[in-house]
């Protein structure tokens, strides 16, 4: 059979390159494939057969239904610049079937024919005996193959005789050594070993440009203007992006042409690559879209051999809004913009925050001095005493008596609930409640009491504080009274002084101040509530409170309301 | 003239007690009888005619209201007595209807009674007032108020009220046609009343509508000119109040 040595030459930049590095071996493509498949006794021109010629320092051969990727030519290139004999090189292979063909006659490059009558040849696969030692000129053509005489250039270039073994099957990682020797001599003339490997079509290279109208000319002129062989990103890993309002191209950088990619988003539908010879990207590009990946997700994209899911190759997309897109430096930016907004925003907020506190702990102290007002200034022992006179009218039988005791009881109860819920109420008001509250005092207690108010004070009109006087009045009943005390006497004098208005309430009873301030919380509860209102009042109007005894008069409380009345 | 009266309270020694005042203290009064539960008061009001009703407000699960939005248009008047209840007291004061509080002080009694006797209005809008007011006050949404004078009770858009002047145990309302009208009230009565429809105490002898107020002047001390022309005096101890008025 003839064979006639095709050396077709792409226009293609990359198949030149490929076509020079791989000046051994050598990598044929054809217009007419060499190789053929014979079909029912026919040569088939549509079916494809993988194949290689090696033409190595000794002889011409090919492995026939074989197949490498294109990384793992490139890894056999490297391979040949550094090793001409192979003798100890492996050579990878995709393809679980082929087999070795032995050609008789090279004239491409001046090599030797080997006689083959004077060679054997022995097959291991993983170390195990395939195929017996035997002369590789017994060997005979495969029939159902066609080895085509095709021409290159003017030379009719034949091929000779062809020697073909059996079928050689692999599975990956298996490994077979094809052992050629001489009969005679016993002397290994060239050790060949085939390993099938898994490979992933890794080699790839991608882009990314703007799709807006405005933009498509220069992109697709710069696009176009591109060098095919220097990509913007070549030798593609396992981690892309893709920014928002930009297209992804997806290219492959090298391929056989029996080899099919397809690719997949969800590993369900797959997609074959887009390929053409006229296009900048002949072996085949994807677009990826923000329809593929929106941006702030990532997905995976998986690329394979088509219908060999073992070498499904995975790449993480990241879709990336315009902000992450941006230089460091504008990052950096943001970040500090972003930061320094926080902190006013921060400090606007805290103090806010700290007012609307102050505002939240001035009302819960008002709340809670209000309920002391209830609960605490009119202590358990003001109720229970008054229900105890109240027992004390009725069993004397005095109905009446007891009658107006319960009104009074009940009415200046009322009127503390009412009034202490204000913050002022009318001084007038102030004076009856105080004057109640001294009646019904007087109902167990013999004390006198007298209220004197400046003639030119219109109570009526006069703000003041409720209940402010009571415990400075029940301490006096409560601590400065006794069974031995002549006369007791509380006197309240209402004074204008100035602009001022001077409240005064004298006990002549003994001295409570030290005892009171260290027992009981009404003054406490004063002073509270006069920090209160030094808060919610001007700063001209401040009310101070001022407890001195006496020897002869008795303990004076003063309670001072600078500028009260204008 | 003898006036038949009816308690419904639902504790049967608050009705003696009630009972007992009246005897002793309204010699005027006829108690007719007297019931525990809104549906035992129907079936006697039913039947018979009574001149003064005294009804409690909070009853178990019923109220004094339930009572009355069952009676239709009431022929006799009404004296409310109760304990202490913030809605039910708002209801009955902005209807301007009569109340004695718990434990019942026998002046106040009295004078109820008399003030009753004298009565020549009919309570039905009143009755109507009221049932409105114990409805609409929880939210605020009260149209009107009962603003009793000498002679008879007025019901006023509140408003129609600009601002309320105190004058020791009276107050005057001045109202948007120019007119007044003079209450045996003291102020502070209306100022809880009020301040839920924004009408501010900015001074002792003052009530103000926010809604009513034009300006706010500083000299003269500070005072508030309102729509009518009034100058209201802001009090240098309640300024801080005027961050309530918009």
């Amino acid at each position: 059979m003839k064979i006639l040595n095709i050396m077709k030459v792409k226009k293609m930049k990359k198949a030149i390159i490929y076509c020079l590095l791989m000046l051994l071996p050598a990598f044929s493509f054809g217009q007419l494939s060499p190789v053929q498949k014979m079909v029912n006794g026919k040569p088939c021109d549509t079916c494809e057969v993988k194949y290689y010629i090696f033409k190595s320092n000794n002889f011409p051969w090919a492995i026939v239904g074989g197949g490498f990727a294109s990384e793992l030519m490139s890894e056999a290139n490297k391979t040949s610049r550094l090793d001409k004999s192979y003798n100890h090189k492996i050579i990878p292979t995709l393809d679980s079937v082929f087999n070795v063909a032995f050609f008789s006659k090279n004239q491409i490059v001046s090599i030797k024919n080997p006689d083959y009558k004077n060679i054997e040849i022995r097959i291991d696969i993983n170390n195990k005996p395939f195929l017996d030692w035997k002369i590789v000129n017994d060997l005979k053509p495969d029939n159902r193959y066609k080895i085509n005489n095709t021409e290159v250039s003017s030379d009719n270039e034949t091929w000779g005789n062809i020697h073909q073994t059996p079928d050689i099957k692999l599975g990956y990682n298996d490994m077979a050594v094809i052992t050629l020797r001489y009969v005679k001599t016993k002397k290994i003339y060239q050790k060949i070993p085939i390993k099938r490997i898994l490979s992933k079509p890794t080699i790839l290279f991608y882009y990314q440009t703007a799709l807006s109208a405005k933009s498509i000319k220069d992109n697709l002129q710069g696009f176009l203007n591109n060098e095919v062989d220097t990509p913007a990103l070549k030798s593609v890993k396992n981690n892309l992006v893709l920014q928002k309002n930009k297209l992804g191209v997806l290219g492959i950088e090298y391929l056989q042409q029996w080899d099919k990619i397809e690719y997949s988003f969800d590993q369900k539908s797959w997609k074959g690559f887009k390929s053409s010879f006229r296009s900048p990207f002949p072996y085949g590009s994807i677009i990826i879209d923000e329809n593929d990946v929106p941006p702030g997700t990532t997905k995976t994209l998986y690329i394979r051999y088509a219908d060999e899911p073992e070498t499904t190759h995975k790449i993480e997309i990241k879709g990336i809004a315009p902000i992450a897109q941006t230089s460091w430096f504008k990052i950096g930016a943001s970040i500090m913009l972003a930061l320094f907004c926080f902190a006013i925003i921060y400090f606007i907020i805290k103090r806010n925050h700290k007012k609307q506190l102050l505002t939240l702990k001035n009302k819960n102290a008002d709340i809670e001095t209000r309920l002391s007002l209830l609960s605490g200034q009119l202590n358990p022992h003001f109720l229970f005493n008054s229900l105890h006179a109240i027992q004390g009218t009725i069993n004397s039988q005095n109905p009446k008596l007891a009658n107006t005791y319960i009104s009074n009881v009940a009415s200046f109860m009322r009127n503390v609930m009412d009034q202490s819920k204000k913050d002022f109420i009318s001084l007038q008001e102030e004076l009856k409640l105080e004057e109640d509250y001294l009646q019904l005092e007087q109902q167990r207690k013999t004390f006198s009491y007298t209220i004197l108010v400046d003639e030119n004070l219109q109570a009526t009109m006069i703000d003041f504080p409720p209940m402010l006087l009571q415990p400075v009045l029940e301490n006096s009943i409560r601590h400065a009274f006794n069974e031995t005390l002549p006369n007791p006497n509380i006197k309240i004098t209402v004074n204008k002084e100035d602009k001022d208005l001077v409240v005064k309430v004298t006990d002549n009873g003994l001295a409570w101040n030290a005892i009171a301030i260290k027992e009981n919380h009404g003054l406490s509860l004063i002073r509270k509530r006069l920090a209160l209102y030094a808060e919610k009042l001007p700063k001209d109007l401040p009310i101070t409170m001022d407890i001195a005894y006496q020897q002869e008069i008795g303990t004076v409380t003063s309670f001072i309301f600078k500028n009260w009345i204008s | 003239m003898q006036l038949s009266c009816f308690i419904v309270d639902d504790e049967p020694i608050a009705i003696e007690t009630l009972s007992l005042l009246i005897g002793r203290f309204c010699p005027s009064l006829k108690i007719i009888g007297n019931a525990v539960t809104v549906k035992q008061a129907l079936t006697t009001l039913q039947q018979q005619t009574v001149d003064i009703l005294f009804l409690d407000i909070r009853m178990q699960q019923e109220t004094g209201f339930d009572l009355l939005a069952q009676t239709g248009t009431p022929s006799f008047h009404i004296i409310f007595v109760t304990a202490h209840d913030d809605y039910g007291i708002q209801a009955i004061k902005f209807s301007a209807t009569d109340y004695l509080l718990k434990p019942v002080n026998a002046e106040e009694l009295i004078a109820a009674v008399h003030k009753i006797s004298q009565k020549k209005q009919s309570d039905k809008e009143q009755v109507e007032l009221l049932l409105q007011s114990y409805v609409l006050q929880k939210q605020h949404q009260q149209k009107r108020i009962a603003l009793p004078d000498q002679t008879e009770i007025k019901f006023v858009p509140i408003d129609d009220i600009i601002c309320c002047k105190a004058d020791n145990t009276y107050t005057t309302f001045y109202l948007v046609n120019d007119k007044t009208i003079l209450v045996s009230k003291p102020i502070s009565e209306y100022e809880s009343l009020l301040e839920p429809y924004g009408f501010v105490r900015v001074h002792q002898s003052w009530l103000t509508n926010s809604a009513q107020v034009i300006s706010y002047k500083k000299e003269d001390g500070g005072y508030l000119l309102m729509s009518n022309k009034i100058k209201i005096p802001v009090s240098r101890q309640r300024k801080h109040l005027l961050k309530r008025i918009q």
